[in-house]
């Protein structure tokens, strides 16, 4: 039986003539066209349409010749050609897997990229131990030679300091402006305290007003948290409160504000010299330890002298008028 | 973006979303879900208060004519096209996550979905509207006819006309299609429901007995045929007699059923002639030289094909697996939606 299995064309034929009939009879009653019983007959496939149609040729032949079409049409899977039938009653997980794996592992690859970032700028930004490292900063050696030369501050900034300077960038900004700076933790800079003292000198404006309103807050704060500092308090001479003298240090710089501008000024110690708006008019004299970081919020109002000559600002005024600088820059040799 | 995210972790979807049952494909795996299209309502403060959905699917069909009062059991779809547009989505939304029942996050899967293809722009909308509001992340909608030939594995992309004829259960359509397009395309509706309404109101008419609808379905199933056959087929029945008032038992023979589907048979008879007849020559002969090829439930009302045959003279056959025929094409046509296009795909 499975011989003959193999050869359903054959099978067809003998059921057919044992039976008695004629192909054209069987082609009328199924209403199929006779040549393609005949294909069937033959097993010529290719005079048979697709796969699809000649299974239920094949299905409707054996019903007429009231015979079981299942081995009929598993004997003609067996020697059908292959055709472009997709197969999709079967899974196709493999496929598929290999399609999608890419996707889920570069969806993870981004993710655990963003979270990796984002651990790093966190540990990076000191937010953990910035009170610290300005507190205990470790006193370094004076410089022996000093030259009143000027480079951009990113190139020559010390380690951590970049960090401290970029956090208190935005507040720095905002200031400049006219508008608040109640949020300023000056507890960790407790020289605005007095800086403070020198912005209510002159008359009121609009602006100034708003800030001196939110300074007042500040101002306290800054007491409080002053006296754990004190070692770094710098302080105005009393005889004249526009000069400014760290305690250590020679090196001199002198301010004039053409128009109201934010400053502040850093020396080689990290103490603060100048923090706050200043006023139009202001004029400063700071004495410390070179060389000075400076920001301004307003460059192009400020003439600065350092080491009794004049510092051209033009170059480091940026497009929103901040300046960022080092000035009296030790050369190395 | 955070949906197509989601869609890493959903398998694409084709669904038949048929009157009398729907089924799921999903891609990779095959189908994944059979069910009837029945959803069962519980209204516990009446009409106007609030409803929740009591059961879905097989479990809510088994309650169709056998609920309380505070239960109601609906089939939310109707000739092919959605009658109850909530309840729809309700449903689809169940069935979307019944399949993705093992993944953690919410199923945001790509959806095709068959339409027949006589239904209007409202009725495709609507489609589209309840599979969008069921979770789906894309809906593409797909002619039933056209998937119904791609699941019988009619190779409808070479210049021959073919000819298809679904039978579901609210609509029969029938259409011609030639490279990948659809030629001619009409939808009747009549389907296995109207078959079922003809035997209730036969055996009303003819035996003073009312039956329910599920009866009417096991009738139809177990001795309906579309051509009368070498032998009578018998069944006993339910129902209850309407002058008495008492359910009363009685035997039906096939013949018998074949009387009362006869109105319902030659709608279908007759949409397919008219399709033959507005056929373009060329597609007509290939059409007659290969044969129609039959899919849907309908295709298993016995002898079927026969009767087209006779009624046409052309060669008419059952597609192997028929009820899958429209869902496994439409699953082929998600498969290769990627690499080949929407060529497929139908237009609101």
């Amino acid at each position: 039986m499975d011989d003959t299995n193999q050869n359903f064309g054959h099978l067809f034929r003998s059921l057919r003539e044992q039976a008695g009939r004629q192909l054209s009879d069987v082609a009328a009653e199924l209403h199929i066209n006779v040549a393609h019983l005949q294909a069937l007959e033959d097993e010529a496939f290719d005079r048979l349409p697709s796969q699809s149609f000649a299974r239920g040729y094949i299905r409707a032949y054996a019903r007429a010749l009231e015979t079981d079409a299942e081995p009929l049409l598993k004997a003609y899977l067996r020697s059908a050609p292959p055709t472009e039938a997709w197969h999709v009653n079967q899974p196709l997980e493999e496929e598929t897997q290999t399609s999608r794996l890419p996707l889920l592992l570069g969806t993870a690859a981004v993710a655990a990229t963003i979270v990796a970032l984002f651990v790093i700028w966190f540990l990076g930004s000191g937010y953990l131990d910035k009170e610290s490292t300005l507190a205990d900063r470790p006193v370094e050696a004076p410089a022996s030679s000093v030259a009143p030369e000027l480079l951009p501050m990113s190139e020559q900034q010390p380690q951590a300091a970049p960090v401290i300077a970029d956090d208190q960038d935005d507040k720095a900004e905002t200031a400049a402006t006219g508008q608040g700076t109640g949020e300023d933790d000056a507890g960790a800079d407790p020289a605005v305290a007095d800086d403070a003292d020198t912005q209510k000198e002159p008359t009121p404006e609009k602006s100034t007003q708003a800030d001196d309103d939110q300074a007042e807050p500040t101002q306290q704060e800054d007491k409080a948290g002053g006296n754990q500092a004190a070692s770094s308090r710098v302080k105005p001479d009393d005889d004249n409160p526009d000069l400014i003298r760290a305690p250590e240090g020679n090196d001199k710089v002198v301010i004039t504000l053409n128009d109201d501008s934010w400053v502040d000024i850093k020396d080689a110690n990290g103490q603060r010299l100048l923090r706050g708006l200043y006023l139009k008019g202001a004029h400063k004299t700071l004495i410390g330890q070179a060389p000075f970081q400076v920001f301004l919020g307003n460059a192009p109002a400020v003439t600065l002298q350092a080491a009794g000559k004049a510092v051209d600002l033009s170059g480091f005024v940026r497009p929103n008028k901040t300046a960022r600088f080092v000035v009296l820059q030790k050369t190395e040799n | 973006m955070l949906r197509s995210l989601l869609g890493l972790f959903s398998n694409d979807l084709s669904i038949d979303l048929g009157t009398a049952n729907t089924l799921v494909y999903m891609r990779g795996k095959g189908i994944v879900l059979d069910e009837p299209s029945v959803v069962s309502i519980r209204m516990d403060r009446g009409p106007g208060g609030p409803r929740s959905i009591e059961a879905v699917g097989t479990e809510a069909k088994q309650m169709l004519g056998r609920t309380p009062e505070n239960i109601k059991a609906i089939r939310p779809l109707k000739d092919g096209v959605i009658a109850d547009f909530t309840t729809t989505e309700k449903m689809l939304q169940h069935f979307i996550r019944k399949v993705h029942k093992t993944s953690l996050l919410r199923p945001s899967p790509r959806v095709l979905v068959c339409v027949p293809c006589g239904a209007t722009q409202v009725e495709r909308r609507a489609i589209r509207e309840s599979a969008a509001g069921a979770g789906a992340r894309k809906v593409y909608l797909i002619e039933e006819p056209m998937a119904a030939a791609i699941g019988a594995g009619i190779p409808i992309n070479e210049a021959i006309g073919s000819m298809v004829l679904d039978i579901g259960g609210g609509t029969s359509e029938v259409a011609v299609m030639s490279l990948n397009g659809i030629v001619y395309s009409d939808s009747v509706r009549i389907g296995g429901d109207r078959f079922d309404e003809a035997i209730i109101n036969y055996i009303r008419r003819n035996y003073g007995i009312l039956i329910g609808e599920a009866t009417a379905e096991r009738i139809k199933h177990e001795i309906g045929s579309a051509y009368p056959g070498k032998e009578l087929l018998e069944i006993e029945v339910r129902g209850r007699n309407l002058s008495e008032g008492v359910p009363r038992t009685f035997t039906i023979n096939s013949n018998e059923v074949l009387e009362s589907l006869q109105e319902s048979l030659y709608g279908i008879v007759s949409a397919v002639r008219s399709a033959l007849e507005r056929t373009p020559p060329e597609l007509a002969s290939d059409i007659a030289d290969r044969g129609i090829v039959l899919t849907g439930g309908g295709a298993l009302l016995r002898d079927l094909d026969k009767l087209i045959a006779e009624e046409t003279g052309i060669h008419v056959f059952v597609a192997e697996d028929p009820l899958t025929c429209v869902v496994r094409g439409g699953g082929k046509v998600l498969e290769m939606i990627d690499e080949k296009g929407d060529s497929f795909l139908a237009y609101e």
